[in-house]
């Protein structure tokens, strides 16, 4: 069962493992306590067969990626789960044939070559054709790569990332190792008779008996060398990715700084397969020659490469992270990175306004409206109209005062600067005895329910809005306009809060679909999270995101956040419009006129 | 031969002072105007920068002007389009109506910026916020002070470069007479409420002009009103009908909020049409995001293209321009038409003489 053909693969494989057992120790090696504790209490949880079930559903049979895009889904899933049914097809038939359970993986890799014709029993027929069966999904995976390659418009990608040098070694090295089995073992089979449906095909070409030997020998050494290379190139994806579901499933966090070569920040970042999606849903695509996709970042991280550029000019939209089929967390990732470059910023907060207040006053409502609410006093003026007709008792804390939330600091990778705004709001927000914080910007609300520890709920001004209206507290006339809802990245995908704004505007109107909604919405262009994209490529993605609004003619363009609504405007021919705005200014959906109620004592809000 | 036609499109200032020069070179005009009336922009100030003249006599006296047998002012005509047919241009309406001339001059003028793009100066929210267009209409006595009659010595502001300056919102350019308008402004306030306190708010002053570097010195020195470098960041309202502002005074370094009775916005100049040009015919269609002012073949021509031949541009059509620029451009412009005129009726003669030698033959 050993013949010197196999020596390439047997030795390619094996410094494969070696170098990865090398890697991965070092990485482990950069575990917090923390995090080694949460490995050994769910290593042996249901968490493993969570992580097991994902691992099968993600790694082999790429479902994310196919729901995304069926035919880059197929080719994965060809690739990854046709490789794996081969394999555990030669463990049954090793296994089968010799009646021991443990053999050497080149026996199985190389059976036909060692056994051409086995008895023709049906249980040997069976495996015969089951193997053939798992090599045509692959060598069909590999044909749509070809065509990919060569053609990206086919597989429906729009655009393709450029592999480095060593990446492109391996992928060529890929592509031949099915092709060369195929012929080997239809030399083999043409020779020695046996094979199942597919090389009593590809047989039939004239093999002289002198080219067997060799392509064995060309399979086997395009085998070693791919294992050879694994490690080295993007491939490293492949075992990677399935250890790092594993670890994120027992809980263990990514350190506080980033480290490209330690915990499990290296683990993400050599998850990505490269696959690209990332470059599709980024809204920055094709503006400017901006090439600071995740799919480069990452690229820029595992190589070691200066990636200012790359996180600076990010909006931090989440569209990638959203879309990216490994699960990585793409925008803590990108935040702790520009908390390296940022450290040697210096910021000086001494101004900042703080109260002193003897009597903390009881209120239903605490609204906080934030900055960007001052640079939109239109939407200010309509939550507390709105407010104060559904007969809601509030404070508007931030009124004469205002202290950013820190988010904007905080995405520029300066966390210690925004601890400072934290804690003095906190102190602000803390000295009321309110019921619920209400905010009108989607940034403050992530910042307030993510990094703040609150004594009190959160809710986005559209939650809050809908909830009134659920409980008949604001009621609108449904009228004949056309809405077209602009989802902020804040809010939407980042909190999946979809339906709560589109239900309010189904009070007052129609709201139209569109192209692309939800968690597929656009960038208005004007994120924050950006720190270095230029104006005119902002204005260009404003642009269009506006063409997707616009379609349909809807009367107003509504969205629920500030800095949206602030930036689509200054670039629309269609009026934008907050969606507390909405209620309180449009003609033909005022309020029915019902027997007011008795002003009774002041409604909850819970 | 014929007496030559010149239709003009848009009667402002500009098209005002075009039509004028050309009835008097023996050319025949017909003046289109969207509004029920000529006069354009210039129909609503009060007075007149840098020497206070007075707007409505101005106004009267061009008005008069074209009360000339070779004008005709055609009134309420939304022009769409301009189409070429052989050498001529036809022009048509909104209503579909058709006038054909032998060349066109286009006097479109500008827009106001809408001040509710930026809100956060509160415009449309607060009432104290006021327009500097709003604010001749008060000098006019066209409406009402936005504070009390009884306030003896108002507190006002004045933002420069509302909408101008301003990549934002897609102006990059500057609108040139704001400064000085503001100026001007700041002064007739000063004369009807001595006691008020005004401060100016911008970013550079621009007194380009004649006599207006010496208007700033008079502000200052005579009428006490101040100027602080520095743009405002927000308006928001205040306590007993006040509108209260935060600003950073960039030369003290050091910032700044004040409570107002009044706050104007100097509000810049936007293009009021983008001509979409056809292989035959030119639309006239409304300006989007960043589409700017029409750009003659050069600066020193009128001509819009020269693929489009007796089509010419005069006024703040082609960009921000003091009405003092814009008379002495629509006059040039109307000599440019002329010889473009004369050169056509040298060419068809030319034609004609060379025919009439082949039929002699
Ligand atoms: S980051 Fe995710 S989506 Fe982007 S290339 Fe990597 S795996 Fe694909
Ligand atoms: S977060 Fe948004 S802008 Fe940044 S890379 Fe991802 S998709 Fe592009
Ligand atoms: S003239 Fe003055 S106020 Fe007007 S845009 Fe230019 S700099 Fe600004």
């Amino acid at each position: 069962m050993m013949h010197p053909f196999t020596i390439p693969f047997v030795v390619g494989f094996t410094m494969m493992f070696i170098v990865l057992i090398i890697r991965y120790s070092n990485w482990f090696r950069g575990f917090s306590i923390e995090n080694r504790k949460r490995i050994a209490n769910h290593m042996f949880s249901r968490k493993t067969i969570q992580a097991l079930n994902e691992i099968f559903k993600e790694s082999l049979l790429h479902l994310k990626i196919y729901k995304t895009n069926p035919i880059l889904g197929y080719m994965h899933m060809s690739f990854a789960f046709g490789w794996f049914l081969l394999i555990v097809g030669g463990k049954l038939e090793t296994w089968y044939y010799t009646g021991n359970f443990v053999n050497p993986p080149q026996y199985a890799i190389f059976f036909r070559f060692f056994h051409p014709v086995t008895e023709a029993t049906t249980i040997h027929r069976i495996f015969d054709f089951y193997m053939e069966f798992s090599l045509l999904i692959v060598l069909s995976g590999l044909a749509i790569a070809m065509v990919k390659r060569i053609r990206k418009r086919v597989t429906g990608i729009k655009n393709t990332t450029h592999h480095t040098r060593a990446n492109r070694f391996a992928l060529t090295v890929l592509w031949f190792i099915f092709p060369l089995r195929l012929l080997a073992e239809s030399a083999t089979t043409s020779i020695h008779g046996g094979g199942s449906y597919l090389t009593k095909i590809t047989s039939t070409l004239p093999f002289h008996t002198t080219v067997e030997l060799p392509l064995w020998w060309a399979y086997s050494i395009s085998l070693g060398m791919f294992f050879l290379c694994l490690p080295f190139s993007r491939y490293l994806h492949i075992p990677t990715e399935m250890i790092t579901i594993l670890l994120k499933k027992w809980g263990v966090k990514p350190e506080l700084k980033l480290t490209t070569n330690k915990g499990l920040q290296a683990f993400e970042i050599h998850s990505c397969s490269g696959c690209g999606i990332c470059l599709d849903a980024c809204p920055a695509i094709g503006v400017g020659n901006n090439k600071f996709q995740s799919v480069y970042f990452i690229n820029e991280m595992r190589n070691g490469k200066d990636h200012y550029k790359t996180t600076g000019l990010c909006l931090s939209c989440g569209s990638c992270q959203q879309s990216c089929p490994v699960g990585i967390k793409l925008e803590p990732l990108r935040i702790a990175a520009r908390e390296n470059l940022n450290s040697t910023m210096q910021f000086i907060h001494t101004y900042l306004p703080s109260k002193m207040i003897l009597w903390p006053e009881t209120t239903n409502v605490i609204l906080y409206t934030g900055c960007m609410g001052r640079m939109n006093p239109r939407t200010t003026k309509s939550i507390k109209k709105l407010l104060a007709e559904a007969n809601i008792e509030y404070i508007h804390v931030d009124e004469d005062e205002n202290i950013c939330c820190g988010r904007p600091m905080a995405l520029a990778g300066a966390k210690e600067q925004a601890e400072i705004m934290i804690s003095r709001n906190r102190d602000i927000i803390h000295s009321y005895n309110g019921k619920v914080l209400v905010t009108t910007c989607p940034i403050c609300f992530k910042q307030f329910k993510n990094s703040y520890n609150l004594n009190l709920p959160v809710m986005h001004h559209s939650m809050y809005i809908n909830q009134l209206m659920e409980k008949g507290k604001l009621k609108r006339h449904q009228s004949e306009l056309n809405f077209s809802y602009h989802d902020p990245c804040e809010l939407g995908r980042a909190f999946n809060c979809y339906d709560a704004p589109r239900e309010v505007l189904k009070h007052a109107g129609n709201v139209i679909q569109l192209s692309m909604e939800k968690e597929k919405s656009l960038c208005c262009g004007n994120n924050m999270g950006t720190i270095l994209l230029k104006r005119e490529d902002r204005q260009q993605i404003t642009d269009k995101t506006l063409t997707v609004l616009s379609k349909n003619n809807p009367d107003y363009i509504v969205t629920s956040c500030p800095v949206c609504k602030n930036t689509l405007s200054q670039q629309s021919s269609i009026p934008v419009k907050d969606i507390a705005e909405v209620l309180t200014e449009l003609p033909g959906i005022k309020q029915k006129k019902e027997p007011s109620a008795s002003p009774l004592p002041q409604g909850k809000a819970d | 031969m014929q007496q030559p036609t010149v239709n003009i499109i848009g009667a402002g200032p500009a098209g005002l002072n075009a039509a004028i020069s050309l009835a008097k070179l023996e050319i025949k005009v017909n003046l289109f105007e969207k509004q029920d009336k000529p006069g354009g922009h210039l129909s609503h100030w009060h007075s007149l920068f840098p020497n206070m003249y007075d707007a409505k006599t101005l106004l009267k006296s061009t008005i008069n002007n074209i009360k000339h047998p070779n004008i005709k002012l055609y009134t309420s005509k939304n022009i769409k389009q301009i189409k070429r047919q052989n050498n001529q241009w036809t022009i048509s309406s909104d209503q579909n109506q058709e006038y054909t001339s032998d060349a066109v001059i286009i006097t479109s003028g500008f827009n106001l910026f809408d001040a509710t793009k930026k809100e956060e100066y509160g415009y449309g929210i607060y009432p104290q916020v006021i327009t500097s267009l709003e604010l001749e209409q008060m000098f006019n006595k066209r409406s009402k002070w936005p504070f009390s009659e009884e306030i003896e010595a108002p507190k006002a502001g004045f933002v420069h470069c509302v909408g101008s300056r301003d990549t934002k919102c897609g102006n990059n350019w500057c609108s040139k007479v704001c400064c000085v308008k503001a100026v001007k402004q700041a002064i007739e306030f000063k004369k009807l409420f001595p006691k008020a306190e005004v401060n100016c708010f911008y970013m550079d002053l621009r007194m380009f002009g004649k006599g207006y570097e010496e208007l700033y010195m008079k502000a200052q020195v005579d009428y006490n009103i101040q100027f602080v470098r520095g743009r405002l960041s927000e308006a928001s309202p205040a306590n007993g009908n006040k509108v209260n502002i935060k600003a950073e005074d960039t030369l003290m370094n050091r910032p700044l909020k004040q409570n107002l009775d009044m706050l104007v916005l100097m509000v810049g100049m936007t293009p009021a049409i983008l001509l979409n040009k056809q292989s035959e015919h030119i639309d006239f269609v409304k300006p989007k995001f960043q589409q700017g002012f029409i750009t003659p073949v050069d600066n020193y021509q009128s001509i819009i293209s020269q693929d489009t031949p007796g089509v010419f541009a005069a006024g703040t059509c082609k960009g921000p321009a003091s009405l003092i620029d814009v008379i002495q451009d629509a006059k040039a412009t109307a000599f440019e038409v002329l010889e473009y005129l004369k050169k056509e009726k040298e060419k068809k003669a030319e034609i004609l003489e060379k025919f009439n030698m082949i039929c002699a033959h």
